[in-house]
């Protein structure tokens, strides 16, 4: 029972990753009836990862991010330009011609090879983040106004990848693209989607393994003292800057893989996932999950989405966002642990609950 | 004590639903089928029902039902009744890619009539290729796109904007400012114009770009004023409107000192922007609610006996009702609701449907449709009245291939 407890997450999680492998085996055996709804599940695991992502900032560092959307698109539309290239055989694309460019763009030309695409995946997130983390946590910008600049910068990236419509097709982003394993779409397709979809998969346990591997040690308690302590940790001899910049670049690259995965199975992207709006949404997932658990990242993202493919049709059309907003609600201001957290509370820790119970009672009496 | 009740009763619901939505996920509910099999046809209908494009995009989806609601009363399309199931794009066009994915594929349907922008248009359209479906585009648009997937029951820019400059020409029109929203239908439109202009001899003395949701305009009207054209040519969307037209009138500029061509606002707009504001102004559309035919009367009373008096109907509502009895049409001749067998019915160049705003047929090449153009004049009812119609219907032509100064100007698209 004990080894449960303290493995609860990593149990957890490899039964959602088994959970996951099976998914084509039953498209497969037909108990899945539709490749689409393999092709949705795809894109819940690059969900997943910037969740993660946003939990190692949020949950462990304690800094809110409300523009990670930034990251997550500019992953998405560095990966879009290199397969819409591949559409193209590296020709100009149909919205620089109405844009009036005669030829490929100096900026998107590093993006006809795939190695140089996937390096500018990582670096591009990852050397952005660096400089405004550098900046804003040298200055000691914390609280609600790192909020505030995060918000302020991705609205600001928003209006820029509108206003250069030539070279990123305005608000209708980057489209007609299939995955870099060609047409994942319909029956006939599911090869390329089957192998789309367990490399993801196999991206998602790395990315998890990895942010175990790092909340696990000493950087992880680090991470915690920051977030409950600053200026004690500070006070101790750590660089916490230094630590805040770090964590930060990475939540940033994790998001650019995120939007590089979601691209190759969404097959476009749109400066909708640039905006405030949607990065707040992946603020929901990892809070209605349980934040400072990474466990909670993916569980949040995947039933958030889930629930989202699912409710926003049929009979509830009209009132999904109610319900998914009532969701959110609740679990702020009554569980504040997520969804972890009423498991943690209610099914594992009987014991511990029955104490404080108790203790309470003495309390109030 | 009683505390704790409730806290487990909520965890208890909201388990529920969370439970219901990914259990949900797998399955298919399976009632009707699109080929063969039951006495039900399902179709799909996409449209954004939640976010900015909702209110714009219901009334579509209003018209549509109505059809669907018409059709089954009358005996249903080769004797099944019409099912249709509604997903919400959610003014999304990731969401729009999702759902139009998921109606094809998990639901089934033999169709969808959706979408209203171009961005959701765009980020549907590798979906029906890739999944060989059909999908009922019912707003105009900025053309230089024919899916065989798609086919387009709004305008394309020859049987809107080219003949709305070709008017104003005619009308003595000279100077032309150009304002837009900063989106693929605005600056597609402006490249077709300028090439026009340049063709008729017209002069453009500015262009402009808003963002989406710009609410100020002082800068603009200060450059129109400096500009001084005989014209403005409005590409302007959504919230952009009301704000550009609110501000004009603010500096008392009515239609006399600056006309304007508009090309985004229908009934509905003119409704939210105020018709004494906008009284004098121009457009350009193929439909408007008081297009007089006889069609139309049943039409617009049908549509305001089940939805209300207050609504109005535009010419997207009205495409999207056409839609629907096109589709009927083509699955007729075809004797089937197969997608390859609808489209070799429409590729004979013979679907019509006689429409409210006149006979309208889908062209078999290119899956637009050849439909009447009508200029308007917005008056102080706030309804569009016709004042110059087009002898018979434009035939589309999407990339504006028959006509010389844009072939010369080069505009069609690469591939």
């Amino acid at each position: 029972m004990k080894k449960i407890k303290k493995q609860g997450s990593n149990i957890c999680f490899l039964i959602i990753v088994i959970l996951l492998a099976l998914v084509p085996i039953m498209y497969q055996y037909e108990l899945i009836e539709a490749s689409s709804t393999v092709l949705f599940i795809g894109k819940c695991m690059a969900f997943a990862i910037v969740a993660i992502g946003l939990d190692l900032i949020w949950g462990y560092t304690g800094i809110l991010s409300l523009g990670h959307g930034l990251y997550f698109a500019l992953g998405g539309y560095a990966m879009a330009m290199y397969l819409k290239l591949q559409r193209t055989g590296g020709g100009i694309t149909d919205f620089m011609h109405i844009g009036g460019l005669k030829e490929l763009p100096l900026v998107w030309k590093p993006f006809l090879s795939l190695p140089v695409s996937i390096f500018l995946i990582l670096f591009v997130p990852g050397i952005l983040a660096g400089v405004i983390g550098y900046f804003i946590f040298k200055n000691r910008v914390k609280g609600v106004y790192f909020s505030i600049i995060s918000q302020a910068l991705t609205w600001a990236a928003y209006s820029i990848f509108i206003a250069l419509s030539p070279y990123t097709n305005g608000n209708v982003g980057i489209t007609d693209i299939q995955s870099v394993f060609g047409s994942i779409k319909g029956s006939m397709n599911f090869g390329n989607l089957q192998i789309l979809f367990y490399s993801a998969l196999i991206l998602l346990i790395l990315v998890y393994a990895g942010a175990k591997f790092l909340t696990g040690r000493k950087f992880g308690k680090l991470l915690i003292a920051i977030r409950d302590g600053e200026n004690r940790t500070y006070f101790s001899g750590y660089q916490v800057s230094r630590y805040k910049t770090f964590i930060y670049v990475l939540s940033a690259i994790l998001a650019g893989i995120a939007g590089a995965i979601f691209v190759n199975f969404n097959g476009s992207i749109t400066p909708n996932q640039m905006t405030i709006a949607y990065s707040i949404t992946m603020v929901i997932w990892v809070a209605v999950g349980g934040r400072g658990t990474i466990i909670g990242a993916v569980i949040g993202a995947f039933l958030i989405n889930m629930c989202e493919y699912k409710l926003s049709s049929g009979g509830l059309v009209e009132v999904w966002q109610y319900l998914i907003g009532a969701i959110f609600c609740i679990t702020i201001i009554f569980f504040k642990g997520g969804i972890i957290g009423i498991v943690r509370d209610h099914l594992f820790a009987s014991g511990r609950r029955k104490k404080a119970e108790r203790r309470e009672l003495r309390q109030n009496s | 004590m009683k505390k704790g009740y409730w806290k487990k009763g909520i965890v208890l619901a909201m388990t529920a639903i969370l439970a219901f939505g990914v259990a949900g996920c797998g399955k298919r509910k399976d009632t009707g089928s699109s080929n063969g099999g039951g006495d039900t046809v399902k179709v799909g209908i996409l449209h954004s029902l939640t976010g900015s494009m909702a209110i714009s995009e219901e009334a579509v989806r209003d018209a549509e039902v109505l059809a669907i609601n018409e059709i089954n009363k009358s005996g249903g399309v080769l004797g099944k009744k019409i099912k249709y199931v509604e997903e919400d794009g959610a003014s999304e066009p990731s969401t729009f890619a999702t759902k139009a994915e998921k109606l094809i594929d998990s639901e089934g349907v033999a169709t969808v009539f959706g979408c209203w922008t171009s961005s959701s248009r765009k980020a549907v359209k590798t979906a029906f290729e890739d999944y060989n479906n059909l999908l009922w585009y019912p707003v105009q648009y900025e053309g230089m796109e024919s899916s065989k997937n798609i086919v387009y029951t709004g305008a394309a820019p020859n049987q809107q904007i080219v003949p709305a400059i070709e008017y104003l020409k005619k009308k003595g029109y000279k100077k032309m400012f150009l304002l837009g929203s900063d989106y693929v239908f605005p600056r597609t439109a402006n490249m077709i114009i300028k090439a026009q202009a340049k063709a008729l001899g017209m002069e453009v003395v500015g262009e402009e770009y808003a963002d989406m949701d710009q609410t100020d305009f002082a800068a603009v009207i200060a450059k129109i004023e400096k500009a001084k054209p005989d014209v403005i040519v409005n590409t302007l969307n959504g919230t952009g409107n009301v704000s550009f037209f609110k501000q004009m009138a603010e500096k008392n500029y009515t239609s006399k000192d600056y006309m304007t061509m508009s090309f985004s606002i229908a009934e509905e707009e003119v409704k939210t922007i105020g018709a004494k504001i906008l009284k004098g102004h121009m457009v350009s559309w193929n439909y408007y609610e008081t297009t007089n035919t006889k069609e139309n009367k049943k039409f617009v009373a049908a549509y305001k006996k089940k939805y209300g008096k207050n609504r109005v109907t535009s010419d997207p509502v009205e495409a999207g009702y056409d839609a629907v009895y096109l589709w009927k049409a083509a699955v007729e001749k075809a004797g089937s609701f197969d997608v390859d067998d609808v489209r070799k019915a429409i590729k004979t160049g013979t679907i019509s449907f006689q429409a409210p705003e006149g006979k309208v047929t889908i062209d078999g090449n290119n899956q637009h449709l050849a439909k009447p153009v009508r200029i308007g004049v917005i008056k102080g009812d706030g309804l569009i009245y016709t004042t110059y119609e087009t002898k018979g219907t434009v035939k589309p032509d999407p990339y504006l291939k028959s006509y010389d100064w844009a072939v010369k100007a080069k505009l069609q698209p690469l591939e």
